[in-house]
């Protein structure tokens, strides 16, 4: 047990224990009847007692204990649950939550700072249940979206310094650490010590409660702490370990290499079926000469040979087939490793999922609101990565609903709708798709105001926004910025930042939808990838390199000869269904040249075009050829590459090769632009490419005051400039750098210019490099010699004092970002 | 759990009398007679004088870049693996980088060493070609080489200084030049290697 501390075992023992607690809460304070619920709350507080005693955690024991007491009188029917008790038990767990966060050296200052606040809650909780306060609305008439409004607006200042340092609240429960403070002050009115700052408290409070008896329960103390029956965090009952997500992914690529070498072991088996089969042959040859006469000499050599031939036959035989053994055995292996390995990254869907019954009741209770919300498909296996990017558009549109879908309870009574409204948070495998959905019985969004507020932001004309359908008209919604918090009541809200869920969607490769009924409520549909780590592509090979395409980005794949094209204003056209389609080289685009292996095409001079959707137009990007389909694991390109244009990750196929996955996205940007707009194929690429490095220059000069004037007017200019001292350093810094121009002047000590150009002119690998010379030599012979050394400009130094330099330098390299 | 063959009478287990024959395949395999080629390089090796007594023993990857017989310190040289097959970047091709391959199940960026250090590569002994795997705190990097030698260790107090002269792009790279296994090696320092790399790059 080296390396872990009985603290990391109390963290571990309660972060499991305080998903039992959260999720019981819940649901008792929807069903004080349910008696199954009691159980595993009990057990929960009782097995934190116990840990907490264990790392010596007196605070945390008292408040365990207080907690299981009220547990075990609930459960011998001597107390009956309300929301009231319900928040001081939540507030309770959320201590315990910001305990099991502790690092062990800080308990006892964490202890010292949390007694008196532990000790209320504990005096609270022992208190019996007493009938709250009238029910007070909200301090703030438009519900504060950000957890620092709630603790601004709302919290007493003694609760927020108590409660400040409870960092991070535990795990699968997003729910903000200042949103658990919201809910310390909404139980505050039955404690006389913090009743008198905040008085809000929810409008179901008001019902009877029975004075609580026989508190203090035998039987249930006991040493050994009981495994709950409750889930843990992750939902499927299993224990769960750290593991670095890094060593996770080390695993990942050697199950995937491994499994690349289990397939090279078919070759082996190929060999020896080979050897088999030369065996056979020569079987056969002998006995073509079985019966032919020899010499008794001959005869025993004939009877040796055919004797050898059978040994060796059987021993081929045996050995192909534990070659055969193994190779099946290393598959399968290899296979089952890798699909555990890629398995691990798939997580249940509560492990965010898990959070949200408490936020939304924290947040229903702070808006007066009546909510419940039904959480299905907890166990659906979601990737870590779509996981961790679901949390925050999933919990936006959440509190959406909460904040301005869902209305007052008498609203809703007004409209004769049920007071306690639901909401519905849902994902399924559908199709191969994660399909999560969102649905409230709210207001619904009313589709006309959208419309107008369309045309008056002048996003749309008058005319064309009174043709759209619903639907389009609610696609308004996803636009950045489209609706503001002035603008939420007018349209129903619901749109406040709904672009973020729609670029999360997009991003990882879904779609995001609305439907509503106006009245009835909304549905919120995000149609997701199962997995972002792992994409179905299409291999295609350009300039001899293989590239996927995801399949889900490509509409279909068309073998032409180039017979079938015809030009049009200087561009290829494709005919397809009758449709004209323009065509793009993508070895052009992309710009690889013609790679070592031969790119002949599909060997009959037939190639292929990629048909890839942009917004209602059809693009074709020809490849040379197509290789077939693979799943593959999508891997993030090494960072030092920076952004690569028209590509999105990498990845490496079935074979073991490395292999480039194309950002479609941006080449059909690219595609629009030469085709529909009629850019110049550099003019795209540089565009592309803006997140490109930018143009670097070097500048050579021994006078500092030169080399910063030239620095100046060139990192104006917007290009990346070195400097270098003389010639010597500036040829160092060229053999180790890429550059794009080198600017020298010619006098200068260790190296001068004049030599520096001619070593440059003579480097393989620096020949084509542009050189501007300035210098204070304005006589003609040096700028001859200059020019014949190989430089591309002479230029005087007077340059500097119109835009003759910065001209030049443009011409020769072109705009500062390449 | 599968249950573990019985040894002493016959299995019940059908292959695994097939599996105990591919073992014995490899035991046999492993006490084969060593080709001429093998043996002359194990006796070369037991012939080196042993290295005791250097006064500060360095380890040193030797590999063969074109006509250069090159030391790398082994600190610096991560792995040594077959052949990686490169893939280039589109929109990146410059004479340095020349794109990314899988070690062992990682893409790492790849470089032309020779071009980094100016060398024309030795073209017929392809079967001969290993990728090594250079890497510091910055990151790894996938360069190719002619052959590799091996690992050999040397007295860095032997070292001598390179000549002042970098008539060559190699030159640049060397940190000093010293005597390996009895001949010479052009030790190059692996900090300006890999920040020459690193700037292939950008």
């Amino acid at each position: 047990m080296s390396g872990f501390s009985l603290f990391d075992l109390f963290r571990e023992d309660a972060a499991a224990q305080l998903a039992v607690l959260n999720d019981g809460l819940l649901r008792l304070e929807r069903d004080p009847e349910d008696a199954t619920v009691i159980e595993p709350l009990m057990r929960a507080a009782h097995s934190i007692k116990g840990a907490a005693r264990i790392v010596d955690l007196g605070v945390i024991v008292d408040v365990a204990h207080a907690m299981e007491d009220c547990f075990v009188a609930v459960q011998k029917g001597t107390e009956r649950i309300d929301s009231g008790r319900v928040d001081q038990l939540l507030r309770a767990t959320d201590l315990l939550a910001a305990a099991a966060e502790l690092d062990a050296q800080a308990i006892a200052s964490w202890s010292d700072e949390h007694r008196g606040s532990a000790a209320a809650l504990v005096a609270a909780m022992r208190a019996p249940v007493v009938e709250a306060a009238a029910p007070v609305v909200p301090d703030a008439p438009s519900a504060p979206d950000t957890p620092e409004a709630r603790d601004a607006t709302t919290v007493p200042d003694a609760l927020v310094a108590s409660a400040a340092p409870a960092a991070p609240v535990a795990p699968g429960a997003p729910a903000a650490p200042a949103a658990a403070v919201a809910s310390i002050a909404e139980a505050a009115p039955q404690e006389s010590s913090l009743s008198a700052t905040d008085a809000r408290t929810s409008p179901e409070s008001n019902e009877t409660n029975r004075p609580v008896e026989g508190r203090r329960a035998v039987g249930t103390e006991s040493s050994e702490a009981r495994r709950p029956e409750g889930r843990p965090p992750g939902g499927s009952g299993e224990t769960a370990i750290r593991v670095g997500a890094e060593r996770l992914e080390r695993i990942m690529q050697l199950a995937g290499e491994i499994m690349v070498a289990g397939r090279q072991m078919d070759s082996m088996r190929q060999a020896v079926v080979s050897i088999k089969r030369t065996l056979a042959a020569a079987e056969d040859a002998m006995e073509g000469i079985r019966l032919v006469p020899l010499p008794a000499s001959g005869e025993r050599a004939r009877d040796a040979v055919a004797l050898s031939i059978g040994t060796a036959q059987l021993d081929v035989r045996a050995h192909l087939e534990s070659v055969e053994e193994l190779t099946r055995r290393t598959e399968e292996l290899s296979a089952s490793l890798y699909n555990a390995a890629l398995g691990s990254r798939l997580r249940p869907f509560s492990d965010i999922a898990g959070g949200f019954p408490r936020m939304v009741r924290d947040l229903a209770r702070q808006l007066g609101k009546r909510v419940r919300l039904d959480v299905v498909g907890e166990h659906v296996a979601v990737d870590r990565e779509l996981l961790a990017k679901l949390e925050a558009p999933l919990s936006h549109l959440l509190r959406n609903a909460l904040d301005h879908a869902i209305e007052s309870p008498e609203d809703r009574a007004a409209v004769g709708k049920p007071a306690e409204a639901r909401l519905l948070l849902e994902a399924r495998h559908h199709a191969g798709r994660l399909m999560i959905r969102v649905v409230d019985d709210g207001r619904g969004i009313d589709a006309e105001s959208i419309r107008r507020r369309a045309i008056e932001r002048g996003l749309v004309p008058a005319e064309l926004a009174r043709g759209l359908g619903e639907r389009e008209v609610l696609e308004f919604l996803f636009l950045p910025g489209f609706s503001t918090a002035a603008a939420v009541t007018e349209i129903s809200g619901r749109g406040v930042g709904l672009d973020i869920v729609q670029t999360m969607a997009h991003e990882v490769g879904g779609s995001a939808r609305i439907e509503t009924t106006r009245g009835a409520g909304s549905v919120f549909t995000l149609v997701l990838p199962v997995a972002v780590s792992v994409v179905r592509a299409a291999i295609v090979e350009v300039a001899g390199e293989p590239l996927a395409f995801p399949l889900a980005r490509i509409d279909r794949v068309v073998r032409f000869s180039p017979e079938e094209t015809s030009t049009v204003q200087g561009r290829t056209q494709l005919l397809i269904d009758g449709h004209s389609v323009g065509l793009v080289d993508a070895a052009e685009l992309l710009e690889l040249g013609s790679g070592d292996s031969s790119s002949a095409g599909a060997g009959n001079g037939d190639r292929f075009a990629m048909l890839l959707d942009g917004d209602g137009d059809s693009f074709g990007l020809v490849v040379d050829r197509l290789r077939g389909e693979e799943d593959l694991v999508v891997r993030a390109l090494d960072p030092r590459l920076g952004r690569v244009p028209h590509i999105s990750s990498g990845s490496i196929l079935e074979r073991g090769d490395p292999c480039l996955i194309v950002d479609v996205e941006d080449l059909v940007a690219s595609l629009r632009q030469l085709l529909v707009e009629g850019r110049r194929l550099g003019a795209v690429r540089s565009e592309s490419a803006t997140a490109r490095r930018k143009r670097r220059i070097l500048v050579v000069d021994d006078s500092a005051t030169v080399r910063e004037v030239e620095r100046q007017l060139l990192a104006r200019a917007g290009y990346a400039v070195e400097t270098a001292v003389d010639g010597m350093d500036g040829w160092n810094l060229l053999s180790v750098g890429q550059h794009d121009l080198l600017v020298t002047d010619v006098d200068m000590p260790r190296m001068n210019g004049f030599e520096l150009v001619r070593r440059v002119r003579a480097d393989a690998r620096l020949r084509q490099l542009p050189i501007i010379i300035v210098s204070y030599k304005d006589r003609e012979e040096d700028r001859l010699r200059g020019l014949e050394l190989g430089a591309d400009a002479y230029l005087t130094k007077g340059s500097f004092q119109d835009d003759t330099f910065t001209s030049r330098v443009r011409d020769l390299v072109g705009e500062a970002d390449a | 759990m599968q249950p573990t063959p019985d040894q002493s009478g016959s299995s019940p287990i059908e292959g695994i009398d097939t599996i105990d024959a591919s073992v014995r395949h490899v035991a046999e395999y492993l006490a084969r007679p060593l080709s001429a080629a093998e043996l002359a390089e194990q006796t070369r090796r037991v012939s080196e004088p042993v290295e005791r007594g250097m006064a500060s023993p360095i380890a040193l990857l030797i590999v063969h870049l074109g006509s250069e017989r090159l030391a790398i310190p082994a600190a610096a040289a991560r792995r040594v693996v077959r052949r990686a097959v490169v893939r280039r970047l589109p929109h990146r091709e410059t004479p340095i980088f020349a794109g990314i391959c899988n070690v062992d199940g990682r893409l790492l960026p790849a470089a032309h060493l020779d071009r980094l250090l100016g060398l024309e590569r030795n073209r017929e002994s392809i079967s001969a070609a290993r990728t090594v795997v250079l890497g510091d705190a910055r990151g790894d990097f996938a360069v190719e080489v002619d052959r590799v030698e091996g690992v050999r260790r040397a007295d860095a107090a032997a070292f001598i200084d390179p000549p002042a002269t970098v008539a060559r792009a190699v030159d640049r790279y060397v940190r000093a030049l010293t005597e390996v296994g009895g001949a010479p090696a052009a030790l190059l320092d692996a900090d300006l290697l890999l920040a020459g790399l690193t700037r292939c790059l950008q």
